[in-house]
């Protein structure tokens, strides 16, 4: 049979955003493919060159539009590291909060995403439905449903409200409860097995080879998390497990981020339970006026990966000098070619969705 | 009472009535007297063609009321209010008028196809479908006398029909020049070819407990025990390759919106794409009704005959037979809703496999097992104790047996 080639975007349900996965199907199965991505580039690196820290702050809440607060945290963090300031205790533990609460809200919508690209259409209204909740935490929190803009250099915005910490367990036990019932549909669910198991398999040694962090690593069974090797803010002192899976196929994926909305709820309890008194703002903090002449590498473990921030300080000016922000997602995009051919036409928007696709954070 | 006595008392009222006004006009002749004997000649004919019409009408408002039914179960299935577009005093809230709503905005859209589509046969993919989809509906009787047609091949000649569904998707994948439709298209063909055999063969130990192929005297074979009690292999090889035939998740292969954009439907839009979506809930209708036919009794009342005094006088013996129809229709519907809300999609080898390794030796085995007790225990017919027991009790061991070696994984 003749074999062709198919698009699979920029505009196609599958995508998860605006990229495109060329792949040359001969029949239903699939021979290579290629990525195309770019669609959505705005020049978030060059646009900080030109801004002051404080008015690119909010930017890096449009660096992906599903786990917003992660990337303006690892931005802040970058910035500290760099000027050499250590934000209170109590803002550091706000700040994990806001980070955890982040990583649920993300793998619920991925969550959903993905099940609905194997026709599972109830379970992208359950993950919505749930990440709502999250939502309203947030709202009561910083004001914002999706674009916070809650951290500051040198601690965050405001303290919690009163009863935010009532709220919040509530809505923690509430998390573990739905994902039993996740646990249900999906895990439970003959049709979810059949479609994920042996899907999309990214061996470990590929994995590594392709830069693969995060759950997609996770799942080909290599425990690599950021917050447990190279600590940042409170996490060397709170206790979360690493889940981990065997095969790194579409169902470990699940799994392994199933179990990380388990932990994550865990992680906002321990950080609500440890949550020092004092003040969310360094007391008298005032940006410099001139950034230091060095550079800062400053990782950290991002809903979808390892996410990084190098920021060079040019001494002269309070303008970064370059920032770089390194997309874990923008590398699991360009590893798909890589372990997709084999598979069939039905596979391609899970192993696509596997990867988590966030599109304004690849392109940037 | 039922449906069929009360059309044919309503014709003899308007076309008495109307010859009740020509005589008191005081209009008589040879030309009245030659119209009353015409009307003694045809008043069966004629009972008969308003039947057929009531038939089609239900068909198309079982459509409406299906599709409405889907809309709101899955929407609270998946815990949302789904659609609420209603008039003051015409359901407001409650999705009533969504559908026509709907209707009007689709035959009202231009009529487009690609620059690059094979016209005609573009066109004739949908008409196909809808058409043969609606033919279907002459051979439903929807109860004893209420039948568009009474055929004694009723089951073969809708089953026959039936399956014609996938040349048209075919037709049209193929004919929009597009990757997406011909895939989709393709994938229609693949599920047919996997499908349609262990489906007509699913129905084959109805056929021989009931010796006939005439729809109503299937249903009448069940006025003791459901087929579904006694063929419980054949109703699962049915449902399955039904859900597959009416091309519905898990089996929407065809049309999987996440990979193929719509399947073959993508470039369909206005009344094609009406037609199109119309045509799958024809065929959904079809499916379940020919279900409740061979496995749930027809339009037999499930509950024991019983008798209520009405106030006013008179007595009340339950609902019409069509209704009783309706309703389990409606309810086998409601059920592959569900499934739809709980399931997946499964992939093209699946499907595939699916057919061949499981379904196709399931409903084979269950062919041989009702014609071996048919021969060698002739009797048993006569004890629906017995009979159960000899239906269902092997299926069901083989069946624990076939879960226990992962046979069905």
């Amino acid at each position: 049979m003749t074999q062709m080639w198919l698009n699979m975007g920029p505009q196609h349900p599958a995508t998860h955003g605006l990229w495109d996965l060329l792949v040359r199907v001969d029949g239903e199965a699939i021979v290579e493919a290629r990525t195309k991505i770019g669609y959505l580039h705005r020049g978030v690196e060059k646009i900080a060159e030109n801004r002051t820290i404080e008015k690119f702050l909010p930017l890096n809440d449009r660096l992906c539009y599903v786990a917003n607060s992660s990337w303006t945290i690892l931005f802040v963090n970058a910035v500290e590291e760099l000027l050499e300031v250590v934000p209170p205790e109590r803002a550091q533990y706000i700040r994990v909060l806001v980070l955890e609460l982040q990583r649920i809200a993300s793998h619920l919508v991925w969550l959903g995403a993905y099940c609905s690209d194997m026709g599972l259409l109830t379970m992208i209204l359950w993950g919505w439905r749930d990440r709502e909740l999250i939502l309203d935490l947030f709202q009561f929190l910083t004001g914002a449903r999706i674009m916070h803009n809650f951290p500051r250099v040198g601690g965050v915005r405001n303290d919690l409200p009163p009863t935010f910490s009532e709220r919040a367990l509530k809505a923690m036990d509430y998390m573990d409860r739905r994902c039993d019932e996740y646990e249900d549909i999906c895990g439970k669910n003959e049709l979810f097995r059949m479609r994920t198991k042996g899907i999309g398999v990214l061996p470990l040694e590929k994995a590594i080879q392709l830069g693969a962090t995060g759950p997609m690593l996770r799942a080909a069974g290599l425990a690599q998390d950021v917050r447990r090797d190279d600590p940042y803010l409170v996490y060397d002192r709170l206790d979360f497990k690493i889940p981990v899976g065997k095969n790194g196929d579409g169902w470990d994926r699940y799994t392994v981020r199933l179990e990380e909305i388990r932990e994550s709820a865990s992680l906002v309890r321990q950080c609500l339970k440890n949550l020092p008194e004092g003040d969310v703002m360094l007391p008298g903090f005032k940006m410099p006026k001139v950034l230091p002449a060095r550079s800062v590498y400053r990782r950290a473990e991002d809903p979808r990966g390892e996410g990084a921030v190098y920021i060079v300080g040019d001494g002269k000016t309070n303008r970064p000098y370059r920032l770089k922000i390194r997309s874990p997602t923008y590398i699991h995009l360009l590893g798909i070619p890589h372990y997709i051919a084999g598979s069939r036409v039905s596979d391609v928007p899970i192993i696509m969705g596997g990867a988590d696709p966030c599109m304004a954070e690849v392109d940037r | 009472m039922d449906l069929h006595g009360g059309v044919s008392g309503l014709v003899d009222w308007v076309v008495g009535g109307l010859f009740w006004i020509i005589g008191g006009l005081g209009i008589q002749g040879p030309v009245v007297g030659w119209a009353k004997g015409l009307y003694a000649d045809l008043q069966d004919t004629i009972v008969v063609a308003v039947v057929a019409i009531l038939v089609l009408v239900i068909g198309l408002l079982m459509v409406v009321l299906m599709l409405w039914i889907e809309r709101k179960l899955i929407g609270r299935l998946a815990d949302r209010r789904a659609t609420m577009l209603g008039i003051r005093g015409i359901g407001k809230g409650t999705g009533a008028i969504q559908l026509f709503a709907d209707a009007i905005k689709l035959f009202i859209k231009e009529d487009l196809a690609p620059k690059k589509a094979d016209r005609h046969v573009f066109a004739v993919g949908p008409s196909v479908l809808v058409a043969s989809s609606i033919l279907v509906l002459v051979a439903l009787p929807m109860s004893d006398g209420f039948a568009a047609s009474n055929l004694d091949g009723g089951l073969l000649f809708a089953l026959a029909v039936y399956g014609f569904a996938p040349f048209a998707v075919f037709l049209s994948g193929w004919s929009a020049n597009n990757k997406f439709t011909l895939i989709g298209g393709m994938r229609s063909a693949t599920q047919m070819i996997s499908m349609e055999i262990p489906f007509l063969l699913s129905v084959a130990g109805v056929v021989m407990l009931a010796g006939s192929f005439r729809l109503s005297d299937i249903v009448h074979m069940q006025d003791q025990v459901w087929f579904v009690v006694v063929q419980p292999a054949a109703f699962l090889v049915y449902l399955v390759a039904m859900i597959s035939e009416v091309e519905r998740i898990p089996f929407d292969l065809p049309e999987a919106e996440a990979e193929l954009v719509e399947g073959w439907q993508t470039e369909y839009s206005g009344m094609k794409f009406a037609f199109a979506m119309m045509a799958g809930y024809i065929r959904g209708y079809v499916g379940c009704a020919l279900g409740v036919m061979l496995f749930f009794g027809g339009w037999s009342s499930p509950v024991p005959a019983y008798t209520v005094s009405l106030p006013w006088g008179g007595e009340f013996a339950g609902p019409v037979p069509e209704l009783w129809f309706l309703i389990k229709v409606l309810l086998l519907f409601m059920f592959l809703v569900w499934l739809r809300a709980g399931l997946g999609r499964v992939r093209v080898d699946q499907i595939v496999n699916l057919g061949w390794k499981r379904l196709l030796p399931l409903a084979v085995f269950n062919i041989a097992w009702t014609a071996g007790l048919l021969v060698f225990a002739p009797d048993i017919q006569s004890d629906p104790m017995a009979m159960g027991a000899a239906f269902v009790l092997p299926p069901a061991v083989l069946g624990a047996f076939a879960w226990k070696w992962g046979w069905f994984h």
